[in-house]
């Protein structure tokens, strides 16, 4: 969350971890309007590879990273994801259920997502809409609807515009774009703007079972992260990922199981300052 | 680049190429890379401007015509004239075949030159554009009403052509000219806050020409005249090296100061060319207590009392005139001299501070071009018969090799009140002495490596600069293209100078050190080719400046996306999302941006924040263009932009930009 990156260097303690955490959130969340829209990654191919997913989005998980991505899905898929507690804290659960339906030009999908706990709460919803501009370049849109719940201070909602472009640039090699909340939407008595995030990344096959991924970030307020990510497929049934990203310091490791009809997926990464988070997910497809 | 597109659809005519590639084949950031301009470089892009107005004709046109287009050096456009000669050219495909071409070069010429003129049925031809900006935000000299005029800048110009050579109007008159410019700064009162016109007459015989009212003259290397603005260094390291002025041309620009006002004339006897000029002009500049004239204002902005002051302060009247004779293929020598007198006492920058109302300069320039090798060198005498030299040699010889050395050496106190040499301190040619190398690799087909080595020394201290100093500039770049278009390029630079850095003593005083400042920029960019409309650029530039000795260092970072697309064959579409970062305006990074017709936007990105903008050009007829501009820049963790009476409340700064453009 983006309030971890901005206080990391404060916390030492590793036992005092979880107060520190809950602490912040409360105390601070009327002055600083927090939110947790840092992408932390949705979907354990992307966390296992560092995030480094805007030039891959080649699942239903696109619509965090990337939604022109949604066009490369074949087939309808559900997901359910979730994060049964950020940094070994239950109070920082993450629950995200999504669904896309691939047409032969574009792409549809959908997503609902619940952050927090009854102190501070963050609930989204949101569309994405990814199109074929031509044979090689796709460009997609999220609008998602964010609402923030902080115990006795009430709620507030936002619409939030995200966009992105996926262009096949060589013979296997993807060039991917995406920039989150476009329209600038900010938050509180203050305006404090949430988090405009800006990723430029290439993704590169070199033979049809690696997949190697490299990507630079840059919220606008804080100095850019670069990540590099790498996915290994076995037999086909198997996918190992992992990744390293730096600012924050990261690195992730995840497994694929693919099955017929579903994919069961796990990830893991290790922040620095705050230690591992688990993650799960499954995804259901409709295959032909 | 809405006004390339005739040149384009010519070009279309000779090569079926997609009119999106043909504009974005120009490598216009090439132009202007070097990063000086943090406005609209109006100059050199009105010299595009004429090229796109008068296409060269591969067929007829002469060396210095070949070597007017951008990238093309003297020695190839000496190999197009020896091809020619063997067997006219009837494509412009056939230029491929010459060595040392490259893909860069053959874009610039698809644009600017034609194998034959084209059906030019129509004896009359203008065009008329009107450009209209405003920034939407208001600073600080509206708010108190300090500033008179409104927020909106303004651009109209006009001109008209009758006849050309091809088509002459009558045996003694082939072709008449005519163009007025009027042009209104933000804040200032009228729409002709500076006006500009011109009348020009070109005669067959003698091949003579008459300029009456505002023109320039360039002239050799540009030590005595030059335009206010020059193609400078940067990837391309050899083209720009070589000025090979010889010529007088109307002006029809927007800078308020760097041109001539009267009359001008021009006359080709078989082998020997002369030009006589005669200038009495108003002049933008500062006086002092003394009614002395401390300096020429560039700035062209008469909003305050202050600025008003400066307006038409004082006069020049200047006579001069130059003389080339082409002794035998390819060795040309020049002579130019003028004599100008101020109304006010001119302060020189010499040892001795004083003021003159009377300077003069003289010169000679001696240059030889053949097919593989190009010799140059120009010098002049100022009033105080100090001498400054440009010399320099251009050789390419194979196809793939090509190489530049120039030295120049321009003494201190040396006054060239009209002159733009090659140098590092841009139009101030004087108290500079520098040796640069450019060497330029074409090995392997689409694999372009270029690299340059600037060394120069600034040998007497100055008011602004307390000791003699010294510094270096280098470049490396690399560039490769894929078959179906697509470009990917990376750049590094490096540039080393004294710097005057304050700092605190063990008293806490503020003292002056003289430390070197090194700055080094990094820039990979690729631009990618997805269909016949759509293109992708992508940029990420680092940049960092250090300080020798200081533990101070400074970062920025740019990175952006730009997506250019075409639709409906008619409307041109341009967006483009930017983020940057820079620990201050010292590590400052451009940002080129592709702007409306005939305008070249660099602005310099500084702080930390978001720049976008959103360009579309449409062709509503055959005849008439279209465009509209609108851009933001959003900067996080300030309360204003700018200072002073330009200050702008807030963190965001927005400009619509509107232009109409029409040829007949």
């Amino acid at each position: 969350m983006y309030i971890y990156r901005k206080y990391s260097q404060f916390l030492l303690p590793r036992q005092g971890k979880r107060m520190f955490a809950v602490y912040l959130i409360c105390s601070l969340a009327n002055t600083l309007c927090l939110h947790s829209m840092e992408n932390n990654g949705r979907g354990t191919k992307a966390i296992g590879m560092a995030n480094a997913f805007v030039a891959v989005s080649d699942n239903l998980w696109a619509v965090n990273y990337n939604p022109a991505g949604l066009t490369q899905i074949k087939s309808i898929q559900c997901s359910a994801f979730i994060v049964p507690g950020q940094f070994g804290l239950p109070e920082l659960r993450t629950t995200t259920l999504s669904a896309a339906v691939p047409f032969s030009f574009a792409a549809f999908a959908l997503k609902a997502e619940k952050f927090g706990f009854d102190l501070y709460k963050e609930t989204e919803i949101g569309m994405s809409f990814a199109l074929k501009l031509d044979q090689n370049i796709s460009g997609g849109l999220s609008l998602n609807l964010h609402r923030f719940d902080i115990a006795g201070y009430g709620n507030k909602q936002n619409f939030l515009l995200n966009g992105g472009i996926l262009a096949n640039a060589l013979d296997n090699v993807k060039l991917g774009f995406s920039f989150s909340n476009i329209t600038g939407a900010s938050i509180g008595r203050t305006d404090e703007k949430i988090p405009q995030l800006f990723s430029l990344g290439a993704s590169w096959t070199p033979i049809d079972d690696l997949l190697l991924s490299f990507e630079i970030e840059k919220d606008i307020r804080y100095h850019e992260s670069i990540k590099c990510g790498i996915e290994q497929k076995v037999f086909g049934v198997l996918a190992f990922q992992a990744g390293i990203a730096r600012n924050p310091a990261k690195y992730s490791a995840g497994i694929t199981v693919i099955f017929p009809f579903f994919e069961f997926g796990y990830a893991c990464y290790s922040h620095i300052n705050l230690g591992w988070t688990h993650q799960i997910e499954i995804i259901c497809r409709l295959d032909n | 680049m809405l006004f390339i597109m005739p040149v384009a659809l010519k070009a279309q005519e000779l090569q079926p190429i997609d009119t999106l590639k043909v504009m974005d084949d120009i490598p216009w950031e090439k132009l202007f890379e070097t990063g000086a301009e943090d406005e609209e470089n109006s100059s050199a892009v009105d010299d595009i401007e004429q090229l796109e107005d008068n296409p060269i004709d591969l067929n007829t046109a002469s060396l210095e015509e070949l070597h007017s287009i951008p990238a093309i050096t003297n020695v190839i456009a000496s190999r197009i004239i020896a091809r020619r000669e063997l067997a006219p050219f009837t494509s412009i495909n056939e230029l491929a075949s010459i060595d040392g071409m490259t893909r860069e070069m053959l874009s610039f010429i698809r644009l600017f030159a034609l194998v034959k003129q084209v059906n030019r049925k129509q004896k009359i031809a203008g065009k008329y554009l009107n450009r209209t900006s405003i920034e939407i935000e208001k600073r600080k000299g509206y708010i108190d009403n300090i500033y008179p005029g409104s927020r909106i800048k303004n651009l109209s110009k006009f001109r008209i052509s009758a006849g050309d050579k091809e088509s002459p109007l009558t045996s003694v008159v082939s072709k008449i000219e005519a163009g007025i410019l009027t042009e209104k700064d933000p804040g200032e009162r009228s729409l002709r806050n500076f006006s500009s016109g011109f009348g020009c007459i070109t005669m067959p015989v003698l091949a003579a020409k008459l300029i009456i009212g505002n023109y320039q003259v360039e002239a050799a290397e540009g030590l005595i005249f030059w335009r206010a603005s020059a193609f400078l260094r940067g990837s391309d390291v050899i083209a720009p090296a070589r000025k090979n002025g010889s010529r007088i041309s109307p002006y029809l620009s927007t800078n308020e100061n760097s041109f001539l006002q009267g009359t001008a004339f021009s006359l080709d006897i078989n082998c020997l060319q002369l030009q006589m000029f005669y200038s009495d002009k108003s002049i933008n500049a500062t006086l002092d207590t003394l009614d002395q004239i401390s300096s020429i204002d560039q700035a062209g902005l008469f909003r305050t009392e202050n600025e008003l002051s400066k307006k038409n302060s004082t006069r020049e009247v200047l006579l001069g005139g130059r003389v080339i004779a082409r002794i035998f293929q390819g060795l040309k020598l020049g002579g130019t001299a003028y004599r100008t007198k101020f109304r006010n006492p001119f302060i020189l920058k010499n040892e001795n501070g004083e003021a003159a109302y009377r300077l003069w300069m003289k010169g000679f320039d001696v240059s030889y071009t053949n097919h593989k090798i190009d010799l140059f060198t120009e010098l002049a005498v100022d009033r105080s018969h100090k001498t400054a030299v440009i010399g320099g040699i251009i050789y390419e010889p194979t196809t793939s090799l090509s190489f530049s050395l120039i030295a120049r050496n321009y003494p201190p106190g040396f006054q060239s009140i009209h002159g733009n040499a090659f140098g590092e301190s841009g139009r101030r040619v004087q108290n500079e002495n520098g040796v640069y190398v450019g060497v330029r690799i074409h090995t392997i087909d689409r694999l372009l490596i270029s690299t340059y080595y600037d060394q120069f020394n600034y040998p007497k201290p100055t008011n602004a600069f307390p000791v003699s100093s010294h510094g270096n500039d280098f470049l490396a770049f690399a560039e490769f293209q894929t078959a179906n278009d697509c470009d990917f390029s990376i750049r590094f630079k490096r540039k080393e100078k004294l710097s005057v850095v304050d700092e605190s003593d063990l008293y806490g005083r503020t003292v002056k050190r003289v430390i070197p400042r090194i700055q080094e920029n990094c820039r990979f960019n690729s631009e990618l080719v997805m269909s016949a409309s759509i293109r992708l650029v992508s940029r990420i530039e680092w940049a960092k400046v250090m300080y020798a000795g200081m533990k101070k260092t400074e970062r920025g970072l740019l990175i952006s996306q730009t997506i250019k697309g075409k639709v409906l064959h008619k409307i041109t579409l341009r967006a483009r999302i930017a983020v940057f970062e820079t620990d201050s305006y010292d590590s400052k990074i451009y940002e080129y941006e592709d702007d409306l017709t005939h305008v070249s936007f660099n602005p310099a990105l500084y702080g930390r924040g978001l720049r976008w903008y959103f360009l579309s050009k449409c062709s509503v007829f055959k005849n008439l263009d279209m465009g509209v501009k609108y851009s933001q820049t959003i900067k996080e963790g300030i309360k204003s932009i700018s200072s002073g009476l330009d200050e702008i409340e807030g963190d965001t700064q927005s400009m619509l930009s509107l232009q109409i453009y029409v040829r007949f």
